[in-house]
């Protein structure tokens, strides 16, 4: 869905946090959306985080940098990471060119499935990001 | 509108420092604080990383330990500084969605920015905004900037450099590169500025922050009520504090990704002669900060500070490079006599694609020894000779004024003679500059495919272009002591009547002999002693 430029695929799941999320029934796939890595501008860093690390619902657990600015990602699940996007260490810039294929973060074991109720779908997210767009003033939308 | 908290916590050490940022920035997520304007200073002096930066890459830290320096990591992003005593920090804690901050980070750091450069003003400094994230006055960097956020709340910080030392600052923090020669620490002094420099005297402490308070308060709209910290803030810094003591905060364990690696270059052509030092993420092959330095004219005067900042962080990748500095040098109307947006362009690719010689297995400390002429040095081969300066023999050897070598292991030449021997080259000492044109010259016309030779950084530069006219392909070991240029005898050298004795890096031309000669007499020379042991 294209909602006032801004890509959200209709498959995938939101949060109000600006992530995407994709069920992968015994796992989630987490990234940043178009809107938060146009938001960001462009990375140069990733903090990749160790399989196996375990994760809170809302709490911090990697971070990113743009222009001197650190991004902090949250979970939006329990769980526990299972895998990480590794070529993300050496081309940070895929985060900005293909924030929703290539520039994946992190893959989550799921601990509580009903956690993800509390996800988004796009219909849902639409409302919220709309007044967020309207909120960044004077923002280019290319 | 609300008014917003001032709050100034006085001189503290650096790990209290950002205990505090943290602190505060946790009660702003909470809604526990107002939006706050922080004034904040160091003592002892220390150096703070930027969070996602490895300590021993950024920071000498040999030099900090025996000077007094503490050496901690910031929560925000950016690069290495130093604070000492006289340096002031200002912070701002807000919310995302106060109405008079821009969603957009870029857009933010314009406003803050703008901020301080009106309180620049008001202390009557011409400051101004540099996109992406700095101030600067008359194009030198007088405030750099940072931040990060956390849920609803975002934290925005800056230095103002007041009065400070850029030689301590240049032997804490590794910038860009480890040796800096003396015009480009020169050029690096060129690049900041502080208010001591610009007014030529330091206003009082308070006068500096009351300026800074006026400059928020016009920009966001706001007046600024003094206000000490929370309970809740205490509470939180309490628990912060050993954390940012801790050694696995300081030298937090990064991956392998900050492979940093220094490299230089020389370029030179009719127009002139640039020098690029830079630092190469040599995985991500990002390119982490650069100094272009050299002899040529410039207009606009400050567009290779502007160049400079614009490439930092960007792809090391050729074509990007290109397009970027051509585009730089067209929006800006960039003119450097002689010299082409393609020539700086080139310069700097010299640089990266040294980052290659690591795969031949030279080391990175031996990288920016190694200087090519008509050539890479992944397509130079097969050398026939080694070209050796007469200067690395004793000043009292009979041959130091003629060409030969007795072998008397009294110098580095004879270790090098023997070892040209060992892989059949042949070695020729080079009395002055006519006899190296000669030698060149005659290589050429037998149809040689290469030399090795040593020489110093000052003759490659002050001769690159004479081994380009004459085209024959060199490799050149950098010379390892005081050369005649560094005591100022180019003249008496290139006429061979230099008395000083110069060391040859005999580690690493034996290395460059061994990756380059495919002698058949040295295969043969191998069989042969194979067969002497019986083996065969």
């Amino acid at each position: 869905m294209d909602i006032k430029g801004y890509i959200l695929p209709d498959e995938l799941l939101y949060d109000k946090k600006h992530f995407w999320i994709k069920d992968k029934d015994t796992f989630i796939t987490l990234g940043m959306t178009d809107f938060a890595v146009r938001l960001a501008g462009e990375f140069v860093f990733v903090d990749i985080v160790e399989p196996g690390k375990k994760v809170e619902k809302d709490k911090v657990f990697m971070s990113v940098e743009s222009g001197k600015w650190v991004g902090r990602v949250t979970s939006p699940i329990d769980g526990e990471i299972v895998e990480v996007n590794e070529e993300l260490e050496f081309e940070p810039e895929k985060l900005n060119e293909d924030c929703y294929e290539e520039g994946w973060l992190v893959k989550i074991k799921i601990r509580d499935r009903s956690q993800l109720e509390e996800l988004m779908t796009v219909k849902e997210v639409e409302p919220w990001l709309l007044d967020e767009i309207k909120r960044v003033k004077g923002e280019d939308k290319e | 509108m609300t008014a917003w908290r001032l709050l100034d916590t006085g001189v503290l050490n650096a790990a209290e420092n950002m205990a505090l940022d943290e602190a505060i920035l946790l009660a702003k997520a909470n809604n526990w604080v107002p939006n706050t304007l922080r004034f904040l200073q160091f003592s002892p002096p220390c150096v703070l990383v930027g969070y996602h930066q490895m300590m021993e890459q950024e920071i000498r830290i040999d030099y900090c330990e025996n000077n007094g320096i503490e050496m901690n990591r910031r929560i925000t992003g950016g690069g290495a500084l130093l604070w000492d005593e006289t340096q002031l920090g200002w912070e701002i804690f807000a919310s995302k969605d106060h109405p008079a901050i821009p969603s957009k980070i870029e857009d933010l750091y314009e406003k803050m920015c703008e901020a301080v450069c009106y309180a620049l003003n008001i202390l009557g400094v011409n400051a101004r905004f540099r996109y992406r994230n700095d101030i600067e006055v008359n194009k030198r960097k007088i405030s750099g900037t940072g931040g990060t956020e956390l849920e609803n709340a975002f934290m925005f910080q800056g230095t103002l450099l007041i009065d400070f030392d850029v030689d301590v600052m240049l032997k804490a923090l590794r910038i860009p590169t480890e040796k800096l020669k003396d015009k480009e620490i020169q050029s690096v002094k060129e690049r900041v500025t502080c208010l001591k420099w610009e007014l030529g005297y330091v206003p009082p402490l308070e006068d500096i922050k009351s300026a800074i308070e006026k400059g928020f308060s016009k920009i966001l709209g706001t007046t600024f009520i003094h206000q000490p910290l929370s309970s809740q803030e205490n509470q939180l810094y309490i628990e912060a504090l050993p954390r940012f003591k801790s050694n696995e905060w300081i030298n937090k364990i990064r991956f392998s990704n900050l492979k940093r690696q220094e490299l230089r270059s020389l370029y030179k052509n009719k127009g002139g002669l640039i020098r690029v030092s830079l630092v190469l993420n040599s995985l991500s092959r990002r390119i982490n900060s650069i100094l272009i330095t050299g002899d040529f004219f410039v207009y606009p005067r400050n567009a290779i500070f502007d160049l400079e900042c614009l490439l930092k962080n960007s792809s090391a990748n050729n074509l990007e490079l290109r397009k970027t500095i051509t585009n730089f040098f067209k929006l800006n109307s960039v003119r450097v006599p002689g010299l082409s947006a393609s020539d700086f362009t080139n310069a700097i690719w010299d640089a990266v694609k040294k980052v290659d010689l690591l795969k031949e297995g030279i080391s990175s400390s031996d990288v920016n020894s190694i200087f090519t002429v008509c050539g890479d040095f992944l397509n130079i081969n097969n050398p026939s000779v080694l070209l050796l300066p007469y200067c690395g023999k004793t000043p009292t050897c009979k041959y130091r004024k003629k060409e030969g070598c007795s072998v008397c292991k009294q110098c580095s030449i004879g270790d090098a003679f023997q070892l040209a021997k060992d892989y059949d080259l042949l070695p020729v000492t080079i009395q002055n500059y006519e006899m190296l044109e000669e030698t060149l010259w005659k290589l050429k016309k037998e149809g040689a495919n290469s030399f090795i030779g040593s020489c110093c950084e000052a003759f490659y530069a002050k001769h690159k272009d004479d081994f380009e006219r004459i085209g024959m392909p060199g490799i050149l070991i950098n010379l390892d002591n005081t050369t005649c240029y560094d005591l100022g005898k180019e003249r008496e050298a290139k006429i061979g009547t230099f008395e000083n004795q110069t060391f040859l890096n005999m580690k690493l031309i034996e290395q460059v002999i061994r990756l380059k000669s495919t002698s058949k007499s040295t295969i043969c020379r191998s069989l042969s002693n194979v067969k002497h042991e019986g083996k065969i």
